[in-house]
């Protein structure tokens, strides 16, 4: 048996001291209370550089809120708060842990676990061209603005688990947040950091994540890129409905425009349902109280589709071969099972080349864009 | 004496003066509310109704576009006073908001003059030159935000979706493969419709609500012997259960589109 080696007083105490700086982390604050330093922020300028978004008029209109204007500090500390765990109660997640640009900010799992290991209900949307939705956020539009939304997940059990008063002790006695903010918005004193500027700033940085790189971008932009032959058929399958009656996929009744979705919301007949009450997760009618919206949920943007596996709002399908395989066989029997949800015809060939298609719409300068990547 | 005489020469002048102001034309609001009947019962979501052949028919969407609305003039210059250039109409609710359906879709109109006209024109569906734009061209909370149809690039004037029981087992069967369900999805300039409803409306200080009604089983009437059948002057949907204005069925297209003509009726 080997004895156990004692630790002198000086080798104890420098083990205590190390014990407690690891512990401590070396931007943690510990006590969230206020502080009283009045205008100890003056030091730094104000003086906030306007931003404008820039990208193609073909991707509709964004809406910046009168007040949250865009600026480059605003726009900056959005990306420290959306990739920093500090927003978590114990300091392991953060916005991104979800939202990871990689996989075009999705996670790549079907439902998403928060901070104590437990499963959120729904799949992590992708925040391709977020700022372009204009018909509530989330898969059951609950939520009308991204400032709005950005304050949801820090308080959720299921995802960053905390509170808003602590998140606010911690920004406020971090070393760099309080200046941050104060070149921001202009405040004063740390003490006037609060959670309604850290959303702003959050929905800043999430309203630049735009992509319109894309190979469907570029023939857009008659930039001498041209489809395939498989796409070109994807493509015709995908947008037109030449076929008599409804043998056909119909996918741009839910997908349609420039940002392949549509400001409605469906019931795309993945869940058999003999009645409204019988849908496991209400969707839109948690939202509106109406039965016959339960089951319904927002078509999300097919931008960077090929990326953001699995599918649907639980995640339930691996692949995209797996969801048009859904689609082609009508879906399950639901009472509002949307109309265009049909039985149709779908050859392996033309189902690849749908596929095909869809690929197109993958932008990898969006993902690896150094402006959506971590600061840390 | 004197200055008595010019201060009502400048007392005279003064009032002519005034007299030689435009009168402000006296104006007022209209409101004009839109809702939808099933053969006169209030036309409700996930309802049976009858077709007219007999079998069960439910819906789930109701929704058009509606342009270019305007007041037609009584006297002889036929003037036109526009109300609505492009709206958005959605009746699509369901047995637990019989008092929206009943309520329906009301747009107020203000500043419109007092005055006798002798009927309504109303565009169903979307006119020309607006149906040029996208919806990526509006902001927010327009009307042509949505229903945009790339393939066609042409709005969806109007969407009517539902299922029947096709095989007139009893049951309407939704989703899956022997699902019964319908889509009649009526788009492109061809089929956009015009009518004019001679009609006396005099808008007065307190003019009632312009109530236009929407009959939805009038928007069915066929009597082309390809699509009307079994010869009941209505379109057979068990044999045409969609049409996305393509190929063959831009005719049901046309033809429910023609019959927004005689499926409103204005009180």
């Amino acid at each position: 048996m080997k004895k156990i080696p004692s630790l002198s007083i000086a080798g104890t105490f420098l083990l205590l001291l190390l014990l407690t700086i690891v512990a401590c982390g070396p931007e943690e604050p510990a006590n969230p209370g206020p502080i009283d330093e009045p205008d100890d922020l003056l030091e730094f300028t104000y003086d906030p550089e306007n931003y404008e978004l820039d990208y193609p008029d073909y991707l509709g209109q964004i809406e910046i809120p009168e007040d949250n204007p865009m600026t480059v500090q605003g726009i900056e500390l959005g990306r420290r708060l959306f990739f920093d765990p500090i927003l978590s109660a114990d300091s392991t997640m953060s916005c991104s842990s979800c939202h990871n640009p990689v996989q075009s900010f999705t996670d790549g799992l079907a439902t998403s676990p928060g901070i104590d290991g437990n499963l959120g209900s729904r799949s992590a949307m992708s925040l391709v061209n977020i700022a372009f939705v204009n018909n509530g956020l989330n898969w059951n539009g609950s939520l009308q603005t991204l400032e709005e939304q950005a304050l949801e997940p820090v308080t959720n059990e299921v995802e960053l688990h905390e509170t808003w008063p602590n998140v606010i002790g911690k920004l406020q006695q971090h070393p760099t947040y309080p200046q941050f903010f104060r070149e921001a918005f202009g405040i004063a004193d740390r003490n006037e950091i609060t959670k309604e500027l850290a959303a702003k700033a959050i929905a800043q940085f999430e309203r630049t994540l735009i992509s319109y790189n894309s190979k469907y971008d570029q023939i857009r932009f008659g930039s001498g890129v041209f489809y395939e032959e498989d796409e070109i058929n994807g493509r015709d399958l995908f947008f037109f409905e030449l076929a008599t009656g409804l043998d056909h996929p119909g996918c741009s009744h839910c997908h349609g425009g420039v940002q392949f979705s549509e400001p409605s919301f469906f019931n795309n007949g993945i869940t058999e349902a003999a009645t409204f009450a019988d849908f496991p997760d209400k969707g839109r009618g948690e939202v509106t109280g109406v039965p016959s919206d339960n089951g319904l949920f927002r078509p999300p943007s097919l931008r960077n589709i090929a990326l953001t596996a699995p599918y649907m709002h639980d995640g339930r399908f691996a692949t995209l071969e797996e969801v048009l395989d859904h689609y082609k066989s009508g879906g399950h029997p639901s009472p509002n099972i949307s109309a265009n949800i049909q039985p149709f015809t779908l050859s392996d060939e033309d189902r690849d080349n749908l596929i095909a298609f869809l690929h197109t719409l993958t932008d990898t300068s969006f993902i690896n864009n150094p402006a959506f990547q971590s600061p840390f | 004496m004197k200055y008595f005489t010019l201060i009502l020469l400048s007392s005279c002048l003064f009032l002519i003066g005034c007299e030689d102001e435009p009168k402000e034309q006296p104006v007022t609001s209209l409101d004009l509310t839109w809702t939808a009947n099933y053969d006169g019962e209030t036309f409700l979501t996930f309802k049976e109704y009858t077709y007219a052949d007999g079998r069960k028919i439910q819906f789930n969407n109701l929704n058009f576009f509606v342009s270019d609305i305007s007041l037609i003039s009584a006297d002889a210059s036929a003037a036109r006073t526009e109300l609505v250039e492009i709206d958005y109409v959605d009746l699509a609710f369901d047995e637990t908001q019989i008092s929206s359906a009943e309520a329906g879709k009301t747009v107020r109109i203000q500043d419109l003059p007092l005055g006798e006209y002798a009927g309504i024109k109303i565009g169903f569906g979307v006119q020309a030159d607006l149906n040029r734009s996208k919806p990526t061209d509006y902001g927010s909370g327009h009307p042509l935000t949505r229903n945009f149809w790339d393939g066609w690039s042409s709005y969806i004037f109007s969407i009517i979706e539902g299922a029947a029981d096709m095989d007139n087992d009893g049951n309407i069967v939704t989703g899956g493969e022997d699902t019964e369900t319908f889509t009649y999805h009526s788009g492109t300039d061809e089929v956009y419709n015009e009518v004019i409803i001679n009609q006396e409306i005099i808008l007065t200080d307190n003019t009632a609500p312009l109530n236009l009604k929407i009959n939805v089983a009038e928007l069915f009437r066929n009597s082309s012997d390809e699509f009307d059948t079994n010869g009941d002057g209505y379109l057979d949907i068990e044999t045409f259960r969609g049409t996305h204005s393509a190929n063959g069925e831009m005719t049901i297209a046309k033809t429910i589109m023609n019959n927004f003509s005689t499926a409103v009726t204005v009180e």
